[in-house]
């Protein structure tokens, strides 16, 4: 009986602490602002993966499947851009600098530092950033905001639309994970 | 009205034309592609096997694709779906199209849809935890 008991705390505690969370509908926005424009992208199909044992986090961010209010925006963005068809995807892939301070278990909003490696336009940085993390039940929200810099990624912005194109974008990101079945 | 006079206003209405013409395509509101016909129409399933053999005959083609509502995120005024089954990670999903959220009130967890959309990406990763995964943007119903 003992040893059943030991076992099932165990089995209990194994899959507690290995608990993984995941969406495939995520959001990233990323904002130009300059004054003579404002361009906004928009992508809601981001894959996010978070293990709270590790600290874990993951993204993949598909470019093509950014969407904008406008369609000379939209080419412009793919083609001359982030060329999508040669690099179809922008990654992060990081983790958790200061897991002990966030309880899996708990609900509640917390303060995330998260470092980690980022890919945009096949250009790979050592990045950090802090987000908040918020818990409930059994999905994690994950938010932050930050800028790049698109100089550090290779993206050029041709002379002729420079005033109109920020030479760093703010990039939002939400993305509600649901516990892994 | 003398010579020099014709000339300045017809070389001024070119150029307001001009400018016009130049104005109406930067602004040109991106394609909404609910008045077009859908180039392939699938159920899930179907989209499901298609892709595991085929992959480039699709993308950037506009779909339809028949199935279940997994997933709603509504957000402001964006609706974003995710066609699958609790059973499988392997999903399809669908970035309303802000024109269209309208039709997607009543939409619910588990309920059938079919939905036209332009396939901006797909993934082919059954190994990993994510599945595969079709990506469609500017997505409608499809009402056939």
């Amino acid at each position: 009986m003992n040893k059943l008991f030991l076992l099932a705390l165990i089995t209990f505690s194994l899959s507690a602490q290995s608990q993984k969370y995941l969406t495939k509908t995520g959001k990233v926005v990323f904002t130009s602002k300059t004054p003579l424009e404002t361009i906004e992208g928009t992508n809601k199909s981001v894959a996010s993966l978070l293990d709270s044992k590790s600290g874990g986090v993951d993204f993949i961010i598909q470019i093509k499947s950014f969407v904008f209010d406008r369609q000379l925006l939209q080419e412009h963005f793919n083609e001359n851009y982030m060329e999508s068809d040669k690099i179809p995807k922008a990654t992060f892939k990081g983790t958790i600098t200061n897991l002990g301070e966030i309880n899996f278990a708990k609900d509640g909003e917390y303060k995330a530092d998260v470092s980690g490696k980022m890919t945009i336009h096949g250009i790979t940085k050592d990045v950090k950033h802090s987000g908040k993390i918020s818990v409930k039940g059994s999905t994690v929200a994950l938010n932050s905001n930050f800028s790049i810099l698109l100089a550090d990624y290779g993206i050029i912005i041709p002379g002729a639309v420079k005033d109109k194109i920020s030479k760093d974008v703010k990039v939002t990101v939400q993305c509600l994970l649901e516990k892994m079945k | 009205m003398n010579k020099k006079l014709k000339i300045a206003v017809i070389v001024l209405t070119v150029l307001a034309l001009g400018a016009f013409a130049v104005w109406r395509y930067v602004n040109k509101p991106s394609i909404d592609y609910s008045k077009q016909k859908a180039t392939h129409r699938f159920s899930f399933a179907e989209l499901l096997q298609k892709i595991e053999t085929d992959t480039a005959s699709l993308k950037n083609s506009l779909i339809s694709v028949e199935g279940t509502i997994k997933k709603i995120i509504r957000d402001s005024s964006n609706i974003t779906l995710e066609l699958g089954y609790d059973s499988i990670m392997s999903s399809v999903t669908c970035q309303i199209d802000s024109r269209h959220t309208s039709d997607f009130v009543a939409a619910k967890e588990g309920s059938t849809v079919e939905i036209k959309g332009l396939v901006s990406d797909i993934s082919l990763d059954p190994e990993s935890v994510f599945g595969n995964t079709v990506q469609l943007t500017y997505c409608s119903l499809n009402n056939k």
